[in-house]
């Protein structure tokens, strides 16, 4: 019985061997962890699929083909330990035998540099096998499916990744696959970006003070800003594209990714979608990523996709700070607040990449979102009595606030807005999209 | 003359005088746009002349054809709404004063162009063995042209029954004849071996008598002749330009035979001009009550994406393959005609596609005298009456001598005569240099008769059958087109490269385009091309994949006169850059239209677009200057590689 390397995401062809969980000759049950895979975009871990004795397939560091067989469950330890000392000499071998063709053509032809390049690199044909035509190019995608996304420079046929020379002083460690991951993301995000942070106060107080009341979202505003940013990005589409090679990509999607850290490492999930979410949404979907987190099941498409991320350190006592834009955005916003200054105030610090937008763009959107968010605590500044005196239902979809509060519980948020006629009105939490 | 036929004439006469006096007020009015070229004095040429007219001839006038349109077809309504621009004109306003169409009557405006599209009619009706004849009106100013004695000597040495009415009025637009005319006009027709008769408008009983007589020896014995017919017109040209002296033409006038008459008739002339009158009006009120026409799109415009099959070849070779085609066609169809320079057994012309034909039937393979000009027009008469013309022009260097007749005859009467007239001809040729024939026997231009509405123009490749082309332009009503031969092509066999790597298809439209396509997950570059440039273009993409680690594709249209991107859209998605490869002139050529087409339909999908062209000068004869000059292999090999690595 065997494991094979699993499809973790579609574009990565191969994935890391960052960890292996249990060590190789040892026992594992099915389902308990195994070994740790880096993507591109982040490292999984991957569960045991049966109980045995164990052989791995490739030591840490190492490339495995998608498909090509992870590890063997063995009856005794014996046996695997005869199948790790049989496969040790003839490593590649074994490696090869195993590969399976992810190509389509059935055949497999290298341009005579591919040949070259291959022979110089010592690198394993049978990678290839089933590609058809195949050149350097190719060759070194294959082998770094990053490049392939870069159209401009990285992807001209031969344009080999320049070799570095080594410093003589200095000792190096490995850096983990997990900040591997980061660090590509990062890397991306700022390569060749002129990028610049403006910062936003927000007096939070009355915000707080209405979720408190009203008893949402366990009291946490985050939600509510999600939610409020959401519904903004669609009108300012340059907000979730990325520029490369003088040209800029307009994402399809609002993706609003969250950056989460709470001691097992960086890790942006994905809120999908975030333009259709309304804010109980916002809050299971966090809810539900953090205790992912924290139960280590994230899975890559929670991780990927995000079109613009949010990073929020106000809970760390950060004030302000200068976020990193992540890889193919043009946009992060970060959140930090001051203690117990009075009225609450919160930063928000937004890094923007200035070959897609200007100052002025992240200004008028920052102030948009200032306003609708200090919009929820108007009501506090409303008399009584005119609250009162309000018809207590949703001006736009009639619902009455009575059964509004049945139906949504702890997630309604009823509005109140002025109109065009400077009336004051009540919206619920659905009608508002669009506000 | 009887009374009757008397009254006839007249009564025609009288209605193209009223006809055009109406048109000269309308157009005063602003309501003619273009101008208008009266006959008035002139109008019992016509109104003799259509007395011995039967149906089925085909008559074809000028500019000043108005009155010979009344005299034989009497359609005043039609006449007037074409003029004024309306659907409900013979042409729906698109051909208007200068190009009309009724039932066999053609007008146009370039002067003796027509004269060898009458000798193919004249030969379409002796093709048909009935006893029809070919009208062509010409004027006197019209012999300075040198198309009408190609078109004399066909059709005097082919005994075509071909009556040229040559209306002698003394002038040529402003310029008298005594300026530009050498030479006796009936000794033209002698040198030719043509006869000729004189008559005169003035007295038109006696011209009544000769021309009877004299069309009447046309149609029986079938044999061209030159009516010279001299009159007078007696108004301007056009519209404001006369400059003949006001007492030079009242002597015209004076003796005008329509006034004459009507100065001694006048009782009778009253009584008739009632009814033309009445006629005349009534056509301005339909006219002015139909409504304008559309403007139409020669090739609609489709959004289809072509799908791809699996393309095969016979292995024989090219100039095998099209002669194989061409037998096949004659033997089935006996419409199919073949006309050219030296194209029958046993030479089979010089590049010898047409050989063997004229063993299977003498009667339908033409050798004619070298008049590239007047063999295009008579292709051109042939198609009209529904014959499947093949035009070999023996080198396509040699078509600018019949470009007229491409352009403003074959492609142009379809549209100029609101669709009521086909033309079937195939026009086929060889270009292209890499022989060492030099300047006038090696270039490429196609792209000349590129952008002709009317036109197809194909271009062979070594990669696709050529029956696959030809079958679809020889169909009933298939319209004229144009097929471009590479010459260094006709002696290589028809075989697909054995490269292990690539695929080779072809598209499922109506003129299959050819796509070398890699097994690769990616292409880097597409080559676009045709004609001779395939094979070439096949050669570099093996050689850039082995050698220079650069995947490429190669499409070549073989329609290259309606590349659109967006038939291809998919597999040029494909690719990261184009490069477009032509062996003509690139300025202005057919890449450019690629080019422009895949920017327009597909925007900046690709990193980079470049042409490959020759240097801006004329072909050398010297082989070697040649092949420095003409796109090669080695020459796309190195600029795909210079646009794929560097981007330029």
């Amino acid at each position: 019985m065997e494991s094979k390397v699993p499809n973790i995401n579609t574009n990565d062809r191969q994935v890391e061997v960052v960890k292996w969980l249990i060590e190789n000759g040892g026992h594992v049950e099915a389902g308990a962890e195994l070994v740790e895979l880096g993507t591109a975009k982040a490292v999984v871990s991957i569960q045991a699929e049966h109980t045995g004795f164990i052989s791995q397939k490739g030591v840490v560091g190492e490339y495995l083909p998608v498909g090509q067989t992870l590890v063997s469950y063995h009856k005794t330890q014996a046996e695997a330990l005869a199948q790790i000392s049989a496969a040790a000499p003839a490593v590649e071998t074994s490696t090869t035998a195993s590969v399976k063709s992810e190509g389509k053509f059935g055949f497999l032809k290298f341009s005579a540099d591919a040949e070259k390049y291959i022979s110089e690199n010592k690198i394993d044909k049978s990678l290839f096998q089933g590609m058809g035509l195949v050149t350097t190019d190719m060759v070194q995608e294959t082998l770094n499916p990053q490049l392939k996304s870069k159209k401009s420079d990285n992807c001209k046929p031969g344009a080999a990744p320049k070799k570095t020379a080594m410093a003589p002083n200095f000792r190096s460690t490995n850096v983990s696959g997990l900040k591997k991951a980061e660090i590509d993301a990062l890397t991306t995000g700022t390569e060749g970006q002129i990028n610049c942070t403006l910062n936003f106060t927000f007096l939070s107080h009355a915000l707080r003070q209405r979720v408190k009341r009203e008893n949402l979202f366990d009291g946490i505003i985050l939600p509510i800003i999600l939610f409020e940013l959401g519904k903004l990005l669609p009108e300012h589409p340059l907000f979730t594209s990325f520029f490369e090679d003088n040209k800029i990509y307009h994402y399809d999607k609002v993706n609003l990714g969250l950056a989460m850290d709470m001691g097992k490492g960086l890790k942006v999930v994905n809120l999908a979608g975030a333009d259709q979410l309304l804010p109980q949404d916002i809050y299971s979907k966090v809810v539900d990523f953090s205790m992912r987190y924290l139960e280590n099941t994230l899975e890559m498409d929670h991780l990927m996709g995000s079109t613009i991320t949010v990073t929020d350190l106000s809970t760390y006592g950060v004030e302000t700070f200068t976020p990193l834009i992540n890889g193919k955005q043009s946009v992060i916003i970060g959140i930090g607040a001051t203690g117990k200054a009075p009225g609450a105030p919160m930063t928000f610090s937004v890094t923007f990449d200035h070959r897609v937008l200007s100052g002025r763009d992240i200004g008028v959107f920052m102030t948009t979102l200032i306003e609708r968010l200090y919009s929820y605590g108007k009501v506090d500044l409303i008399p009584q009595e005119s609250f009162l005196a309000l018809e207590k239902s949703c001006s736009r979809c009639g619902i009455d606030n009575e059964s509004y509060q049945e139906q949504f519980k702890r997630f309604a948020a009823m509005q109140v807005i002025m109109n065009a006629s400077g009336e004051l009105n009540l919206l619920c939490h659905t009608c508002a999209q669009g506000f | 003359m009887n009374q009757e036929t008397q009254n006839k004439i007249l009564y025609k006469a009288l209605l193209s005088r009223a006809v055009e006096e109406k048109l000269l007020n309308l157009f005063n009015e602003g309501l003619l746009s273009g101008t208008v070229h009266t006959c008035i004095g002139q109008e019992l040429s016509g109104a003799v002349i259509s007395e011995f007219l039967i149906k089925n001839d085909t008559i074809f006038s000028n500019h000043r054809c108005h009155g010979h349109f009344l005299s034989i077809t009497d359609d005043v309504n039609g006449l007037i709404a074409e003029l004024m621009g309306k659907s409900s004109g013979v042409c729906g306003g698109r051909g208007g004063s200068q190009h009309l169409y009724k039932d066999g009557f053609f007008s146009s405006g370039i002067q003796g162009g027509f004269l060898p599209v009458s000798a193919g009619l004249a030969l379409g009706h002796k093709f048909n063995q009935s006893k029809n004849i070919a009208v062509a009106f010409i004027g006197d100013g019209t012999l300075g042209e040198g198309a009408i004695y190609e078109a004399f000597n066909v059709a005097s040495k082919w005994n075509l029954p071909l009556l040229v009415v040559l209306e002698d009025n003394g002038f040529s637009q402003s310029t008298a004849q005594e300026e530009t005319l050498a030479g006796s006009i009936t000794a033209r027709a002698a040198a030719f071996d043509m006869m000729s008769e004189n008559v005169d408008t003035w007295d038109w009983q006696t011209f009544h008598e000769k021309s009877g007589k004299f069309i009447a020896k046309v149609r029986e014995e079938s044999r061209p002749g030159l009516l010279v017919v001299k009159t007078f017109r007696l108004k301007a040209h056009s519209k404001g330009d006369d400059n003949r002296p006001a007492e030079f033409v009242k002597k015209y006038f004076d003796i005008d035979p329509l006034n004459l008459w009507i100065k001694a008739n006048e009782a009778e002339h009253t009584k008739k001009m009632q009814d033309i009158d009445q006629r005349v009006n009534k056509a301005v009120e339909l006219a002015k009550a139909s409504p304008v026409g559309e403007v139409l799109h020669k090739k609609p415009k489709s959004k289809e994406v072509f799908t791809w099959k699996k393309n095969e070849l016979s292995n024989r070779r090219t100039v095998k393959a099209i002669n194989d085609h061409f037998t096949d066609l004659f033997k089935n169809d006996k419409k199919v005609i073949f006309i050219g320079e030296d194209i029958r057994s046993p030479y089979g012309g010089a590049f010898k596609i047409t050989q063997g034909l004229s063993d299977i039937d003498t009667n339908r393979v033409f050798n004619t005298p070298i008049s590239e000009s007047c063999i295009v027009g008579m292709g051109t008469g042939l198609g009209m009456l529904g014959y499947k013309p093949m035009v070999e022009i023996m080198f396509g260097d040699f078509l600018g001598l019949a470009f007229d007749q491409v352009f403003n005859h074959a492609s142009k009467f379809n549209d100029m005569y609101n669709d009521q007239v086909n033309v079937n001809l195939v026009i086929r040729t060889p270009m292209g240099g890499r022989r060492g024939y030099g300047p006038t026997h090696s270039q490429s231009l196609e792209k000349h008769f590129l952008g002709m509405p009317g036109l197809q123009v194909v271009a062979l490749n070594s990669f696709i059958e050529p029956s696959d082309v030809y079958k679809n332009l020889t169909t009933e009503n298939a319209g004229p087109s144009l097929v471009i031969e590479n010459k260094v092509m006709y002696a290589k066999p028809l075989t697909l490269p054995k490269v292990e790597g690539f695929e080779y298809l072809k598209s499922d439209e109506k003129f299959p385009a050819f796509l070398m396509k890699p097994l690769s997950q990616k292409v880097h570059c597409t080559l676009i091309g045709y004609g001779g440039m395939t094979e070439i273009m096949v050669l570099a993409a093996i050689e850039l994949f082995e050698k220079y680690d650069i995947i490429v594709q190669v499409l070549a249209p073989t329609d290259i006169s309606g590349f659109e991107a967006i038939h291809y859209k998919d597999i040029l998605l494909n690719s990261e850059y184009i490069l477009t490869v032509e062996e003509g002139v690139g300025y202005s050529g057919f890449s450019s239209e690629v080019l422009a087409s895949i920017q327009e339909t597909l925007g900046s999908a690709f990193a980079g677009v470049k042409r490959l062209y020759p240097e801006y000068s004329s072909i050398p004869a010297s082989g070697a200057l040649e092949n420095k000059m003409l796109p090669d292999v080695q020459h796309i090999v190195d600029k795909c590689e210079g646009l794929v690595r560097h981007g330029k």
